[in-house]
């Protein structure tokens, strides 16, 4: 159960002593979407369910994770993300490292990212999930499988939509944290309301800098004086990363003739050496990526739009997004941070680069939502995508023009997307069935000119301009049977269209693929969920949830051990199953123990090789993917400790991910294969706010007993670490 | 490369009290022992999932190694299969490994900077010993290599770096000579080869621009590593280069140009999972060539055909050119099997029906038609036999950078990898040496990418 912290606090000033549980009548909203609360000043019992508890129970199934209640004992969205039931994150280093994302055994790109629905791309391709700033958000909703037309996009394994707080004063909510390896971030997130007619102010800023020199164990240096490696561990040597962020925006709310509208300019810029390639034995010391992005953005949302009825939501957005990858040395590093001279640039094996990518984006969205009634209502919406992926080579200015990567050409290339979705919600029996029927239509256009690296790229392969239809369609069912049994049902068939990063590369070490092929999936879910009142003061929450997913051109990131380069290609069938379950207890509000566990299981169904035979991997389990992992979580919050308006809370949370194997598990011995080990984590912060909140000091810790932790591939991840971080947080 | 190096000598030891004399003295792979006992060898079947290996081998998802005794490829009823045994040698090494004796050699596996040497069983890859290198860094498979000696091991390859045109090139030929004992492998020199210098005679300022690796072998009778080159420069001319090392010094004796040809058969990966050339009884040395065909859309659309280097000469035989035949198809591999004879793996698109006209250029040239087919070569008579079971031709394989031929006790076991809808899952041919007799061997499991076969000593 997660609590709404606005009740929280209007419980203590009513009373000093607060007592919540999620118990409360759903039904029962105010017209904004908050919900109602109902006291009893005697027993302080508020009846009323947060936001997030009311997604829970919506038609679809997802994941809806309170940010704002735990913002001080985060570091990374992405650190809350991954403890909820059913995700696997997998990171490949510390801060700025990048990273993918699993749900529901659908990997990281078959998931699409959204900020208030709007994809999160337009912040820049640099923003993500390891750098957003966790001030600023309300919550966070997970849409495993299934997911809604609203949203307007391609997801095909689910849609993380990260919903920022709406406030309607003047406040400043700031943070600095000081951490281990060289870590510091800093946050502020404000709202300023100009005048009475209800100008407001957003400003936003994030920085982040770290050197992640956290030790990796088990890698080997050469010995010259006994002529042998040694197996060591080392400080990464060539991994800082700064990262920072600024965003204003400005708009007004309430006003005849728009509910809000905004319109907003943002800037990012992002520096990240590059330490490894895709797996530890490579080394690099000298080759980094920088990119920066500016963007312009605006929103009107108008309930009434036209007629009483019709509720409008208008987005668009441009950003201009640059980056540079940059491998200009000849040097091949070893883990001692020595170098010795060599024929080839580090990440790719090609010549000296200074690669510059120009991915220009332009996002617009309409969404036009009609409630016949309470009970009915249709919405359209359309979202236009375009990215361009303009690259050039400036690395004559920097090296000696024979040392350039000469197979390199310059090129324009451009993918081009329409989403139309047509959505029919319906709600009966007093809201106890809840359903969403809805239909979308993809309209994908690639244009390419690239021709370097053609027997990779397979550019010779396709057409340079090509248009092309799907269709998806899906819907969401939910019947609340009783307050502690309500099954549902959701089913789509999905189309994601290939990102520009994985049709186009990466421009580091992942090439592009311009043969590649959107995904297909019929994506299943059947759960169940329940509240169960326990006793006055304690409440018990449950959710289990099957899922299946039939996907067809399953788009998955290959990696070469040889040396290191990775493609995105399509593996023409792959079914997953699984299962997932969460347990919460909440005892008044000092007490909330929770668990959660996944089991999936995804397995290659392409029968046929490419030259038409059979595959012997068909029915294999796919590899590098996790199949079983946890969390469990412990949060203990003390109030009144020594004033009447701070709280002490502690939360210690544990994160299992069981061994599996780094290739096809069937072949081979399979004692001798490399494998990836089980993972213990443990995790470990201490809070104490005063003045409701106003102050907040915090102490964590990441991987308590410095297990080693891997991610897909055995890229070693930090060790124990430490931070501290303060937060201010004023009205 | 195969280990029938390895097991000439051991030949040569055991049988010298017998007086058998039919090795040469020169250091090659494929001079085939005549008796050697076979409970000291087995058969190591490399596969790999998801691609096949070569250029284009990101595809690779896996590569598998599984052992076999030597009597089971003999065996028609046997099915080998991968499921629970074998190597997974993905996380260690490459399939383009050298493999002699009983031990895998490769240079900078998954991109580290030493030189090792590995051991793999059905249980997995013991990492036998490995060596940093120097100043001289080969990266894995852009080398080729002569061993000089049991324990001796030259590896040469171009110092290039691949981004350059070869306009830009200013390159050399770099070597490097490791020492190899039982669990130690050092680095005992290394340096360049002055290749530009002696090759002023052929071109105007000499060779400048090198192929990424060429191919070398090792002439025991006069302490001779022979390098065959071409020159990568844009406006080279056809044909290549062959130069004679003092195994030694390293220093080039001689270098000869051969015109009659566009390239030898390989330039990129050496023989490290290929065989492309080989020595017979005489001592004379034969390489596999190719040519583009007449008005072929692609330089890769070539007949092949054969030429040789006497033994103790430092040129190439003008009065001898095997196979100069445009329709016999790109040699891609050549295996000496002894008795004169050498076993040919060739491409042949028009032949399996692919295409109907060699210089087109379609899927019908690609590494995943199937698209090849075995033929033994009678050198002395330069005839040029396809091989047939039973009187019908062997199905085609798939796969241009395979070596699926391996020579043990006067028997070739050819592996053919073909379309399983029609054919079933690849299978063993075995050619009698001595009577010319093909037999069924065993079967493979189907559904990976049957690459490689060799004969690996037992530890």
């Amino acid at each position: 159960m997660t609590i709404n912290r606005r009740i929280i606090v209007f419980g203590l000033w009513l009373t000093g002593a607060v007592g919540c549980m999620a118990v409360g009548d759903n039904n029962k909203y105010l017209e904004n979407g908050e919900p109602r609360d109902s006291l009893e000043l005697n027993t302080v019992v508020v009846m009323g369910k947060s936001r997030v508890q009311q997604l829970k129970e919506g038609a679809f199934s997802l994941n809806a994770v309170d940010i704002h209640s735990q913002v001080n004992s985060l570091t990374t969205l992405a650190d809350a993300i991954s403890r909820t039931a059913g995700i696997n994150i997998r990171t490949e280093g510390g801060l700025g490292s990048d990273y993918s994302l699993s749900v529901n055994g659908m990997t990281g790109n078959s998931i699409r990212y959204y900020v208030d629905g709007v994809p999160m791309t337009l912040r820049g391709n640099s923003v993500n999930l390891s750098n957003f700033p966790v001030n600023t958000i309300d919550h966070v909703e997970i849409y495993k499988g299934v997911v809604p037309a609203f949203l307007g996009g391609d997801a095909l394994g689910g849609a993380i939509n990260i919903v920022t707080r709406k406030e309607h004063k003047s406040f400043v909510d700031a943070s600095v944290s000081v951490g281990s390896f060289h870590t510091y971030r800093a946050d502020v997130n404000s709202q300023v309301v100009l005048n009475k007619k209800g100008l407001l102010l957003r400003p936003q800023f994030t920085v982040d800098y770290t050197k992640n020199d956290y030790k990796v164990h088990g890698v080997e240096v050469w010995n010259a004086g006994v002529g042998r490696y040694d197996t060591v561990s080392r400080k990464r040597f060539h991994d800082r990363y700064f990262s920072t962020q600024a965003q204003v925006d400005m708009g007004v709310e309430h006003k005849s003739w728009a509910d809000q509208f905004f319109v907003g300019l943002g800037y990012s810029v992002s520096q990240k050496q590059l330490q490894t390639g895709t797996v530890q034995t490579i080394v690099y010391g000298k080759a980094e990526r920088n990119s920066d992005a500016l963007n312009v953005h605006a929103t009107y949302r108008k309930r009434g739009f036209l007629t009483d009825k019709l509720t409008t939501l208008l987005s668009l957005s441009h950003t201009w997004d640059h980056s540079v990858t940059i491998d200009t040395t000849f040097h091949r590093y070893t883990w001692d941070g020595t170098s010795r001279l060599a024929t080839k640039n580090e990440t790719n094996g090609r010549g000296k680069q200074y690669r510059h990518y120009k991915r220009p984006l332009t996002i617009g969205r309409a969404n036009f939502c009609y409630e016949f009634n309470d009970q009915h209502s249709l919405s359209l919406n359309y979202m236009y995508n375009r990215t361009g992926n303009k690259r050039y080579d400036t690395a004559e200015d920097y090296c000696a023009k024979e040392d350039v990567d000469a197979t390199f050409t310059p090129s324009d290339d451009c993918i081009e997307k329409q989403i139309i979705g047509l959505n029919y919600d319906q709600s009966l029996l007093d809201d106890r069935l809840v359903s969403a029927f809805f239909v979308k239509d993809y309209i994908n256009h690639v244009r390419t000119e690239q021709n370097d690296l053609y027997w990779l790229t397979h550019s010779n392969d396709v057409e340079r301009s090509a248009t092309k239809t799907y269709w998806g369609y899906g819907m969401a069912v939910r019947f609340n049977v009783y307050e502690w049994f309500s099954p549902k049902f959701s089913y789509e068939h999905a189309v994601r269209l290939p990102q520009a990063r994985e049709q186009l590369g990466n421009g580091t070490t992942t090439y592009a693929n311009l043969a590649l092929r959107p995904e297909t999936s019929h994506n299943m879910n059947l759960g169940l969920y329940g509240n169960v009142k326990l006793a006055q003061e304690q409440s018990l929450y449950y959710e289990l949830n099957g899922f299946l997913r039939f996907t067809q051109d399953y788009i998955h990131l290959r990696i070469s051990d040889s040396d290191g380069t990775a493609q995105y290609e399509n593996v023409n069938d792959v079914d997953t199953h699984g299962l997932e379950g969460e347990v919460r207890y909440s005892y008044s509000n000092w007490l909330q123990v929770s668990a959660n566990a996944c089991w999936q299981d995804s397995k290659d169904m392409n029968k046929y090789l490419d030259n038409g035979n059979r595959s012997a991997t068909y029915r294999n389990r796919i590899p590098n993917k996790p199949w079983f992992f946890g969390n469990a979580e412990l949060t203990l919050s003390r109030h009144n400790l020594l004033h009447a308006s701070d709280c002490l809370r502690f939360s210690y949370d544990y994160q299992y991910v069981h061994w599996f194997y780094l290739t096809w598990e069937s072949y081979g011995y399979l004692p001798s294969k490399a494998r990836i080990p089980t993972q213990n984590m443990h995790n470990a912060s201490l809070t104490y706010s005063w003045k409701n909140e106003r102050y907040n000091l915090t102490f964590m810790c990441n991987n308590l007993f410095d297990a080693t932790m891997y991610d897909d591939y055995k890229l070693q991840k930090p060790g124990r670490s430490f931070t501290a971080k303060f937060r201010v947080y004023i009205r | 490369m195969k280990t029938i190096k390895y097991l000439a000598a051991m030949a040569a030891v055991l049988t010298l009290g017998a007086g058998v004399t039919s090795c040469s003295d020169d250091d090659d792979d494929n001079v085939p022992a005549p008796v050697a006992n076979k409970g000291d060898y087995h058969f190591d079947l490399l596969v790999s999932v998801g691609g096949t290996t070569g250029m284009s081998s990101t595809g690779v998802t896996a590569t598998l190694v599984r052992s076999v005794d030597i009597d089971a490829l003999s065996n028609p009823d046997t099915t080998i299969s991968m499921k629970g045994i074998g190597a997974d040698i993905t996380a260690d090494i490459n399939s383009e490994a050298i493999i002699k004796g009983a031990y895998y050699y490769e240079a900078s596996p998954l991109k580290n900077t030493w030189y090792g040497k590995y051991q793999v069983s059905n249980t997995g890859v013991n990492n036998v010993t490995r060596y940093e290198f120097a100043t001289n860094t080969f990266l894995t498979r852009q080398y080729t290599h002569a061993w000089t000696s049991d324990n001796s091991l030259v590896i040469l390859g171009a110092n290039r770096s691949v981004s350059r045109k070869s306009k830009y090139a200013d390159n050399t030929i770099m070597w490097t000579r490791l020492a190899d004992s039982e669990n130690i492998l050092a680095i005992v020199d290394e340096g360049t080869l002055d290749l530009t210098e002696a090759t002023k005679s052929f071109r105007e300022g000499g060779v400048t621009a090198f192929c990424t690796s060429g191919l070398a072998t090792y002439r025991k009778a006069d302490n001779t590593i022979i390098y065959a080159f071409t020159d990568a420069g844009t406006d080279a001319e056809a044909g290549f280069y062959i130069a004679f090392i003092d195994a030694k010094t390293m220093e080039v004796k001689h270098v000869c140009r051969e015109t009659r040809v566009d390239e030898m058969a390989g330039t990129a990966y050496g023989e490290l999972q290929q065989d492309k050339m080989f020595f017979d009884e005489n001592g004379d040395l034969y390489i596999a060539c190719g040519t583009k065909i007449p008005n072929a859309e692609k330089d890769a659309q070539q007949y092949g055909s054969l030429v040789r280097v006497k033994n103790g000469e430092y040129t190439t035989d003008q009065t001898y050119l095997g196979l100069g035949k445009v329709d016999n198809g790109k040699i891609l591999t050549a295996e000496y099997i002894g008795n004169g004879k050498c076993a040919l793996y060739v491409t042949n698109p028009v032949k399996a029906g692919l295409i109907s006209d060699m210089t087109v250029y379609d899927n019908g040239w690609g590494q995943n038609a199937f698209n090849s087919y075995y033929y033994i070569y009678d050198i002395a008579s330069d005839k040029f036999t396809e091989l047939t079971y039973n009187g019908e031709t062997l199905p085609a394989s798939c796969g241009s950078f395979t070596d699926r031929v391996a020579v043990f006790n006067n028997k070739a076991y050819l592996g053919v990898n073909p379309d399983e809808a029609k054919y079933g899952s690849p299978r063993i041919y075995v050619y009698d040496v001595n009577t010319g007799a093909v037999s069924l061997g065993a079967r493979i499991e189907g559904g990976y990418y049957f690459n490689r076969l060799s004969v690996v000593k037992n530890k």
